[in-house]
């Protein structure tokens, strides 16, 4: 099968199972017990005003007109309302979403970036006191719980250094000082608030390729083309490159399903941080049992999975010669 | 080996590796010298330190060996003062290249075969990535490979084209000397034959010295012109291949040429080494193979000996005290076992008589065939789509017939089927279509209590020694298994009882030993007494010998062929290696694609083959004997593909004589006609006859199951 | 087996039996490098305390501390009397720390064993009996690989109820996922093992084949992966404990950490967040450590001089 026909059909996959993760959370939050409708209940709401806003929301509809709706509003960039604030849920996630992905990205990548490369130095001379001793910090920030690492960065630099602020995204002040929403990113005030939330990811999550590389690496290393490579008389840099091609397959493989532990980090971090985040929408939306959102925000965890999965197959169709499009 | 300016000479070297627990000397004393354009065999078995000595020369040793003394001198000049820049600079690819054990893996799958030769070719020289490209096409024509496909990816390569695509990256920058390590080890005998001929030619079109290291004396016999014999990190004997096989004065060399095994006498019996190579330790002071040797002396064991030139034959060098006498200690005792032996052989039915003809196993177009689509949704798809993908025909239409106490051979390359069929009789795998039929009986009739039954009665023995045991039993725990599995009687003497059968004596040395504390062939012998524990009449034994040395392999087919006479039972053995098979078999099938194409008794089937596939396996075996001038085989191509098989015969594509009733009509080995020699090849088919009348509607039968 | 036993017997056999042996062996190599030795020694005393620690502790962790005055001490820096200070309802931080390592080490073994038991088999079944066994686990491993953990149990323990119990339960349902591909890797080659495909053609049922070949050559695996699975529940029940979704009386580090978190003292009151998040990571640490440590004599194993 030519490459074209393989992505094609990768998207068509792809597409596929965000449909299934969507219907899949349809049912499981329909089989969940207790709403909204039931918390305001149990808050001294009258029964009948409880039973009109089940009406307006349609959840005395069967089943199946319901999941209908939910598809179809959907497809059209309808995810519903808010029980809580009214507001419709997909305008509640965007923003939060954006407040998450414009830190966890680059947060991820610069930990991928220095914790592959860390591992590969630390592979390349195992054996070395330098990598018995080496791999200890990474493993230190790795086996510290995300939430506590935050933390301990909040009494250095806030309450001991006073150098950053202690959480949020901007100050109040900033925040009227901007025009558009989205100009906040570009102030000084976001970048300091930023710092310790980023660094905190970045720390955390050096430890997991740091690791992987430095395994890979020393398996790589024993491999036949690479003892080949040493009798062909490759400097020792052209050999290394070569080895962190080879080594860095795995540790792609398994960047999606970091991706997918990383947003568990992010829950713990943005509330460290009170940064209003993805993670700290769903937390609020669950104390609030708010499930048009908690279902809305599931449904862009599981895509940023999926999707993180879809672009790994395709950047490994691009280092690894040896893949095949039929399979 | 008088040349008066020696390519490679290396004198007294000694390589030591450290380990946690102690130093290891691994080469003693090691000289030998190489002349320019000359082809030298270094031969010896695994751990003898032929690698290591290579690896030495080529500054290829592992971080924890050293050279701890001797010289090295290259085209005169000793190398190893030669800084590390210096080495890559002047010697490495220049000078000395490296075709390394496993040149199908050797390559970087994920680079371009034309960027990694510039990148070699930019390590140690100023050419230009064209100047370097032009070399690379040019050495592709040298070795077959078609020029345009240089800048193929590795895996676009076939096994072959690979290990020919390394030949041409040692010859790339022109070296005059290039050390092959175990080229051919991981090779099939055909595959092998083809490496080997290009090598051979080679001679003729490029000027260069080659250090060729092999365990096959038969390779070294074949291709070298002067060859070294290394036991124990010492070397025992070093001459032209001539003098080493006319008149050798090592009892090593000239019992391993004993232990050899040689198609042309199926007959003869095969010698056995005693004892096994030495573990070597910190120091060596004396003759490693004395422990193992018919002839040592006290003055063996003292002091390491010296590697003298023969009086009449200076080119001629042997480590052994007593050389003098070996010629006439070697004709002793060889006359000694023939006559011992001749009585044996007496005793011992005559193979081809002792069978009763009964059959114990039979098997009727057997086949087994594998879905390619292993995971759900793409069989789902397969099945809404019709996208479905052709089977994998592993074993396509079997016919066998094994009598009681009757041995037959199954050979074939890797990837025939061999194992998949073994694995099929032993019910691991449904066959696909077809019967398998034990002591009368379909195994399809089976129940539980049946196959149980069938279980006991018919025995496996594999290929690797090295995971025979559980690591956590000791043998005595092994052996009980088979009893404990069939609720038998656990009992302790008849344990000590098998073990003597295959020679582990005595017993109670054994019995409590683990894996990690037995050789390889030991391992082996009890991997046969747990297979004979159950007194089984049927064993299938799956190359029980492949991966050991040669001076093992004897004894353990020996006692193999004695078993089957002892126990009473038949056998089944796979093997792709013709030449051992023919020392155990009374018969020969030959196994291709799938199919049998041959069945003939062992003596016939070598003397005269018939198909064209036969002729090319017993032409490609390599013979143990420099005076002996084979031919190289002319079989184009690898086998094909199993699920992608062509019309008619499966061998028309590689085969010399293929005619045009080769692509429509398929011809097959079958159970039924009494000839004792069975071939399917149209060559050896009467086509008139079945031109008109029954055989064709027959043929016609045939071909469509 | 059929040969007398007396007692003296037995004990010499049980001596010799492979798993003493090695575990013998196995020990010696493995407490040959120091850092590895340091982590032993740290995890001893971490089980020391789990099991001891409330006999050890010096006040009760709910006891409210006063000054001679009877004023209660609340955030009090570190003295000589509270080790570690007091928090803001004036208990005693150390003594706290040493009751938490109980809660925080039971919730971490137990989900360490819920991780390896769903993990093995999984594993095990996908690689012993292949096919549409396997592709059937293998699908299912990718699934809950998709899982976000603590996205998923918030929301399941805020629509179920909070419970010691079943938080843990929740956490080793969804973590198996990292050790089943390893376990049925690892089966996939043992399986190949000459004695083990002997064993099953001598019609051997395939519990004795697990039992007796499988398992036992997967024994280092199993440790290691228990090991990391311990680490990871303690990370995780921690994080949910600091989001409020563990039980608040269970006085587990993660608690109070929530509670320190909660009280807005936390960067003042460093005595109080430090030493605990530290206990968290050194317990963390420790395991990851004692599995690394593993990992290297088993590559020392393969890693044998080629002569």
């Amino acid at each position: 099968m030519s490459r074209i026909g393989y992505y094609l059909r990768r998207v068509v996959v792809t597409i596929l199972l965000i449909y299934g993760v969507a219907t899949l959370l349809f049912f499981a939050f329909r089989l969940m017990p207790g709403d909204y409708a039931t918390m305001l209940i149990a808050s001294g709401a009258s029964e009948q005003n409880v039973e009109q806003l089940r009406a307006q929301w349609g959840l005395n509809q069967p089943l199946y007109v319901q999941y209908y709706h939910y598809i179809t509003n959907l497809l059209t960039g309808n995810a519903g309302v808010s029980r809580a604030s009214g507001e419709p849920v997909i305008d509640t996630v965007s923003t939060a979403f954006w407040n998450t992905a414009i830190i966890a990205i680059p947060a991820l990548i610069v930990a991928f970036v220095v914790g592959t490369v860390y591992g590969a130095v630390m592979g390349n001379s195992s054996g070395s006191a330098a990598e018995k001793y080496g791999i200890i910090p990474p493993t230190v920030f790795g086996t510290t719980p995300d939430f506590f690492l935050g933390i301990v960065l909040l009494v250095i630099f806030w309450g001991w250094l006073g150098w950053f602020p202690s959480g949020g995204l901007a100050e109040l002040s900033t925040y009227r000082t901007v025009g558009e929403r989205w100009h906040i990113y570009f102030t000084t005030d976001f970048l300091k608030h930023a710092t310790l939330p980023f660094l905190t990811i970045t720390l955390k999550y050096l430890y997991y390729p740091a690791l992987i590389m430095r395994g890979s690496v020393v398996e790589v290393r024993g491999q036949e083309f690479a003892v080949y490579q040493r009798l062909l008389g490759l400097s020792g840099r052209t050999r290394f490159k070569h080895i962190m091609k080879h080594a860095s397959l795995p540790v792609i493989t398994v960047l999606p399903a970091l991706t997918a532990t990383s947003l568990s980090a992010q829950v713990l971090i943005e509330i460290v941080f009170n940064w209003p985040g993805l993670g700290q929408l769903l937390l609020e939306s669950v104390i609030q049992r708010d499930t048009p959102v908690i279902q809305f925000l599931f449904l862009v965890i599981a895509s940023w999975i999926i999707i993180g999965n879809f672009l790994v197959d395709i950047a490994y169709t691009m280092i690894d010669p040896r893949i095949t499009y039929d399979e | 080996m008088a040349h008066d300016n020696p390519l490679l000479e290396v004198e007294n070297l000694d390589v030591t590796y450290r380990t946690r627990e102690q130093d290891i000397k691994a080469v003693a004393g090691a000289s030998f010298s190489i002349d320019p354009n000359e082809y030298f065999g270094l031969v010896g078995e695994s751990g003898c330190g032929k690698s290591t000595l290579a690896q030495a020369v080529i500054r290829g040793l592992d971080e924890n060996g050293e050279i701890t003394g001797g010289e090295i001198r290259y085209k005169g000049k000793e190398i190893q003062d030669l800084s590390s820049k210096e080495f890559n600079e002047q010697i490495r690819w220049n000078e000395i290249s490296v075709i390394p054990q496993s040149a199908m893996n050797s390559l970087n799958p994920l680079e371009r075969i034309s960027d990694q030769a510039v990148e070699v070719a930019d390590a140690h020289s100023n050419w230009s990535r064209e100047k370097t490209l032009e070399k690379l096409r040019e050495l592709f024509d040298v070795v077959g490979l078609p020029e345009s496909r240089v800048t193929d990816y590795p895996h676009q390569f076939s096994g072959g084209m690979k290990q020919r695509a390394i030949i041409a990256m040692s010859l790339l920058l022109e070296p005059s000397l290039v050390i092959a390590d175990e080229p051919t080890t991981a090779l099939d005998v055909i595959m092998q034959d083809q490496f080997l001929k290009y090598l051979d030619d080679l001679r003729e079109i490029r000027d260069f010295g080659l250090l060729f290291i092999t365990h096959d004396i038969a390779v070294i016999f074949e291709i070298c012109d002067s060859l070294a014999v290394m036991h124990g990190g010492q070397i025992a004997e070093g001459g032209t291949v001539e003098d080493i096989f006319d008149t050798p004065r090592h009892p090593y060399t000239i019992l391993l040429q004993q232990a050899f095994p040689d198609v042309r006498y199926p007959d003869r019996e095969l010698e056995e080494i005693s004892g096994i190579p030495p573990t070597p330790g910190p120091e060596i002071d004396g003759c490693t193979f004395a422990d193992r040797c018919p002839w040592s002396e006290p003055a063996c064991r003292e002091g390491a000996p010296p590697l003298n030139s023969l009086e009449d034959d200076p080119g001629h060098v042997t480590s052994c005290i007593r050389s003098d006498e070996m010629e006439q200690l070697a004709v002793d005792y060889l006359a000694d076992r023939e006559s011992t032996e001749a009585t044996e052989v007496e005793a011992s039915a005559d193979r081809s008589t002792r069978t009763t003809g009964e059959s114990v196993l039979e098997l009727e177009n057997l086949s087994r065939h594998f879905d390619p689509t292993s995971n759900i949704v793409e069989s789902i798809r397969a099945r809404f789509f019709g996208e479905e993908q052709s089977p994998v025909r592993a074993v396509d239409g079997i016919d066998l017939d094994l009598s009681r106490n009757e041995v037959q051979g199954i050979i074939g390359e890797s990837g025939c089927g061999k194992s998949t069929l073994l694995l099929t009789l032993m019910g691991q795998y449904a066959p696909t279509s077809g019967d398998i039929r034990f002591d009368g009986t379909s195994v399809e009739e089976f129940d539980k209590s049946d196959w149980k039954e069938f279980r006991r009665r018919v025995q496996i023995i594999f290929q690797d020694p090295f995971n025979t045991m559980n690591p956590h039993f000791t043998v005595r725990e092994t052996l009980m298994e088979p009893l404990r599995i069939h609720g038998l009687h656990r009992d302790e003497e008849r344990i000590r009882q098998v073990l003597e059968d295959v020679q582990l004596n005595p017993p109670e040395q054994y019995l409590d030993r683990k894996e990690s504390q037995l050789s390889g062939g030991e391992k082996q012998r009890v991997a046969i007494a747990r297979a004979l524990i159950l007194e089984p009449e049927v064993v299938l034994a799956d190359e029980p010998v492949s991966m050991l040395d040669v001076s093992t392999q004897a004894s353990i087919l020996r006692l193999l062929s004695d078993l089957t006479d002892e126990y009473d039972v038949s056998m089944l053995y796979v093997s792709h290696d013709l030449s051992t098979v023919s020392y155990v078999c009374d018969r020969i099938n030959v196994m291709y694609l799938g199919r049998i194409v041959e069945n003939a008794p062992t003596l016939e089937l070598l003397t005269d083959p018939k198909h064209p596939y036969t002729k090319a396996l017993l032409q490609a075996i390599p013979m143990p004997d420099p005076h002996y001038d084979r031919e190289w085989t002319q079989l184009p191509g690898a086998a094909g593909d199993a699920s992608d098989l062509p019309q008619g015969c499966r061998f028309k594509d590689r085969c010399p004589d293929r005619m045009e009733i080769c692509d429509t009509r398929p011809l097959y080995v079958d159970g039924d006609g009494d000839s004792v020699h069975k071939t399917a090849c149209h060559l050896y088919y009467d086509h008139e006859a079945i031109a008109d009348g029954e055989a064709a509607e027959e043929i016609e039968e045939v071909t469509s199951r | 087996m059929s040969f007398p036993s007396s007692p003296g017997n037995r004990l010499q056999r049980l001596r010799n039996h492979y798993l003493f042996q090695n575990i013998k062996s196995g020990l010696r190599l493995y407490l040959s490098d120091n850092v590895t030795s340091f982590f032993v020694v740290v995890f001893t005393i971490l089980v020391f305390l789990a099991i001891f620690g409330p006999m050890l502790a010096p006040y009760q962790y709910d006891e409210v501390q006063r000054d001679e005055n009877g004023e209660m001490l609340r955030t009090e820096p570190p003295s000589a009397d509270h080790w570690l200070g007091t928090n803001a309802r004036g208990y005693d931080v150390f003594s706290r720390l040493v009751y938490g390592a109980q809660p925080t080490i039971l919730t971490g073994f137990l989900g360490g064993t819920i991780i390896v038991g769903i993990g093995l088999v999984v594993g095990v079944s996908a690689g012993y009996f292949g096919g549409q066994t396997d592709s059937v686990l293998m699908r299912l491993t990718d699934f809950a690989y998709g899982i976000p953990l603590i996205p998923t149990a918030i929301v399941v323990v805020a629509y179920f109820g909070i419970g010691f119990w079943s938080t843990i339960l929740i956490i080793g349902l969804v973590l198996w996922r990292g050790n089943a591909r390893v376990f049925r890797s690892q089966v996939l080659q043992i399986k190949e093992r000459e004695h083990v495909k002997a064993a099953k053609m001598l019609g051997a049922s395939d519990v004795y084949v697990i039992v007796r070949h499988i398992l036992p050559n997967m024994g280092g695996m199993i440790v290691l992966f228990f090991a990391l699975g311990t680490g990871l529940t303690i990370l995780v029940s921690a994080g949910l404990a600091f989001l409020g979704f563990m039980d608040p009386f269970i006085p587990s580090w993660g608690i109070m950490l929530r509670t320190a978190y909660n009280s807005g003292y936390v960067a003042r009151a460093w005595w109080w967040t430090l030493p605990t998040g530290g206990a968290i990571s050194l317990t963390v640490l420790t395991v990851f450590m004692l599995g690394r440590g593993y990992e290297r004599i088993t590559q020392a194993d393969t890693n044998q001089v080629q002569v």
